[in-house]
């Protein structure tokens, strides 16, 4: 180098006040996550439940679905720790058997609607122009359907069983997805980093996935805490109204169904109390998760 | 520094820029999206760069400086023009070829904050125009020349696992220009490097990019403000007004004798470092704003403006031309028959 000083910054001088540990981003939303009293009560929560549920074969007391017409309508006892239903079946062992199909129908079909919405959304933020407009457009359409009624009509023609279901659920959840993905990524395609990479001669893939999505993945990972509750949640209505998890298996959803008779709802309230009251927890933990993440996230939540 | 002084559109040429337009269109609808007009940002610019110099290009915010050096990178489809770039027509190229081209060609960014990507480390940063154009070998040996570049541009090179933010401004910024020189290229657009560094740090950049140049023979378009600074640096400055090149001219000639009414008054705004000449300097100050660049005025675009306006700058636009000397101009006072 010529007569110009090119100063060298040298390491020590920044060592002079010891050895600064930075901070991963990763580590400073877990310190904000754990001052969230809420959303560390759903963690707990939903720990609690995952383990019960996993391990549901150790713990379950019966076979779920063994019938004993013998102890039927039978109220929570020391044999029968929730009790019975109507043909015998121990409420404690469904219960836990039941979450299991609630809890994979749900997390699946998060999955793979954010995988659909990632990938329409991405195309259309990064691409813009008229591969935007005809995706947006193609999602608004989506939007308006009735759901419910749509996917009461496909499941009687493809067959009631938990793969279509979980179809189904997410074909008709990844609209608010996509949306949210396009508005990110429609904002860090125009940031300075993304322009230099393109001037480098990056190609699109790796810049929509090298550079974008990571940018991106804060507010995705709220947004499938929620996307996770909706199709719980879902599950459970249509289940209830008998087009979800077909019987003799097991879920949330299709145990409330019992209550649909107005007998159980009245004389057997423990029938139908557990998996309501695990639904309830499980959404509500998983709600306080998502907020306690979209909050430790959020850089501009940073008090 | 070359002195490569002369003007004409010879064959010697590294960039040759050829009546480039980039004018981005102002849509209306929500559905059927129709143009009912442009923003003008660069509206016919010629201009040529030899191998080795540094050309200025100077011109107030707005002007269409950082717009042509994108359009001249094919960042931005220019709307017409022509580019050519080592004999190759850049605007007609796309895809993979261009692809390709950009190994040659490099651009320093103006925000050294913005123009890093957070969550990468400086390694992985400086070696992904390695990675990205499948050069530099094994994953080992794109690391030593990571390290080698991060002290070329006078970084520790142990800083390589560091994220950048926690480096300084000026620091940044020669992560930046280690990341445009791991490709070897031959030419880069500098798009204001120093406008968001400290004073003190300025210095310590340019004389960077300086050292730089002599070392690789790089040849430079370097887009500024600051007129002092692109007189420092530059061999030729083009001085850009509303999407136009108004004046472009050697250096020395340029600040000693400038023509064009618009760089009187630029030069008349630099400050002296002398109170006695300080006192003496009148300053032509300009009125009015500058036009909207989506509806710039006819004829000359700084007739609206210009203290020794003629009616035929109002009518017709000056051709662009060179007055001797490689010193172009595009204005009426210097046409024959129209001497104010």
């Amino acid at each position: 180098m010529s007569a110009h000083s090119t100063t060298v910054i040298d390491d020590e001088l920044t060592s002079e006040f010891g050895v600064i540990k930075a901070e991963s981003p990763a580590e400073k939303a877990w310190q904000r996550f754990r001052r969230h009293p809420l959303a560390l009560t759903g963690l707990i929560l939903i720990t609690i439940i995952l383990v019960l549920t996993i391990a549901a074969p150790l713990i379950d007391r019966y076979p779920p679905s063994q019938l004993a017409l013998a102890d039927k309508f039978q109220k929570p006892s020391a044999s029968h720790w929730f009790g019975t239903d109507r043909v015998g079946r121990d409420i404690w062992s469904r219960t836990l058997h039941g979450g299991r199909v609630s809890i994979v129908v749900g997390v699946s079909a998060a999955l793979v609607s954010t995988i659909i919405g990632v990938i329409f959304g991405a195309l259309a933020g990064y691409y813009g122009g008229w591969v935007d407009g005809l995706i947006m457009r193609f999602t608004d359409i989506v939007m308006t359907f009735p759901r419910v009624v749509i996917i009461l009509t496909v499941a009687t023609f493809l067959g009631q069983n938990i793969l279509n279901l979980i179809l189904l659920i997410s074909l008709f959840g990844w609209m608010s997805t996509a949306r949210l993905v396009r508005g990110q990524v429609l904002s860090i395609r125009e940031e300075q980093f993304v322009q230099a990479v393109r001037s480098l001669g990056a190609g699109d893939m790796t810049i929509i996935f090298r550079h974008i999505m990571p940018n991106v993945i804060a507010p995705l990972l709220a947004a499938v805490t929620f996307a996770v509750n909706e199709a719980i949640l879902l599950e459970a209505g249509l289940s209830f109204l008998g087009i979800g998890v077909p019987l003799p298996t097991p879920s949330w959803g299709n145990m409330l169904e019992t209550a649909r008779s107005l007998d159980v709802l009245q004389f057997g309230v423990w029938m139908w109390m557990p998996p309501a009251l695990f639904i309830l927890i499980t959404v509500l933990s998983i709600n306080f998760i998502g907020d306690g993440l979209r909050d430790a996230l959020d850089p501009r939540h940073i008090a | 520094m070359s002195t490569q002084t002369n003007g004409s559109q010879g064959s010697g040429a590294l960039v040759e820029v050829k009546g480039l337009k980039m004018h981005f269109p102002i849509s209306k609808g929500v559905i059927f999206q129709r143009q009912v007009g442009a923003i003008k940002a660069v509206d016919g610019v010629t201009f040529s760069l030899y191998p080795g110099e540094t050309l200025g290009l100077v011109g107030e915010s707005g002007c269409g400086k950082s717009t042509t050096g994108r359009a001249i990178l094919q960042l931005y489809r220019p709307t017409d023009g022509s580019v050519v770039f080592e004999g190759k027509e850049l605007t007609e190229i796309k895809g993979e070829e261009l692809r390709k081209m950009r190994r040659s060609m490099q651009m320093i960014f103006q925000d050294p904050y913005a123009s890093l990507n957070p969550r990468m480390t400086v390694g992985s940063i400086v070696s992904e125009p390695l990675e990205v154009h499948g050069i530099g070998g094994s994953r080992k040996e794109r690391q030593k020349r990571v390290q080698e570049l991060l002290k070329t541009v006078g970084l520790n090179p142990y800083f390589v696992n560091r994220y950048p933010h926690e480096f300084s401004g000026g620091q940044r910024q020669r992560i930046g220009v280690a990341r445009a020189l791991a490709v070897n290229p031959s030419f880069i657009v500098c798009d204001e490097p120093i406008s968001a560094l400290d004073v003190s740090i300025q210095a310590q950049i340019i004389n960077l990019l300086e050292d730089l140049q002599e070392e690789l023979n790089l040849t430079y378009l370097f887009i500024a403000h600051d007129l002092s600074v692109v007189r420092h640096i530059s061999d030729r400055i083009a001085v850009m007004y509303l999407g136009k090149i108004a004046e472009l001219a050697e250096r020395d000639e340029l600040y000693a004798n400038p023509m064009h009414p618009y760089t009187q008054a630029l030069l008349s705004a630099v400050p002296i470092p002398d109170p006695v000449i300080e006192n003496e300097r009148k300053r032509i100050i300009l009125e009015g704003d500058v036009p909207s660049p989506a509806n710039p005025p006819q004829g000359c675009n700084f007739c609206t403006r210009c203290p020794r306006v003629m009616d035929v700058c109002r009518e017709k636009e000056p051709e662009f031309k060179d007055h001797g000397n490689g010193h172009y101009v595009a204005c009426w006072l210097y046409e024959e028959g129209h001497e104010g």
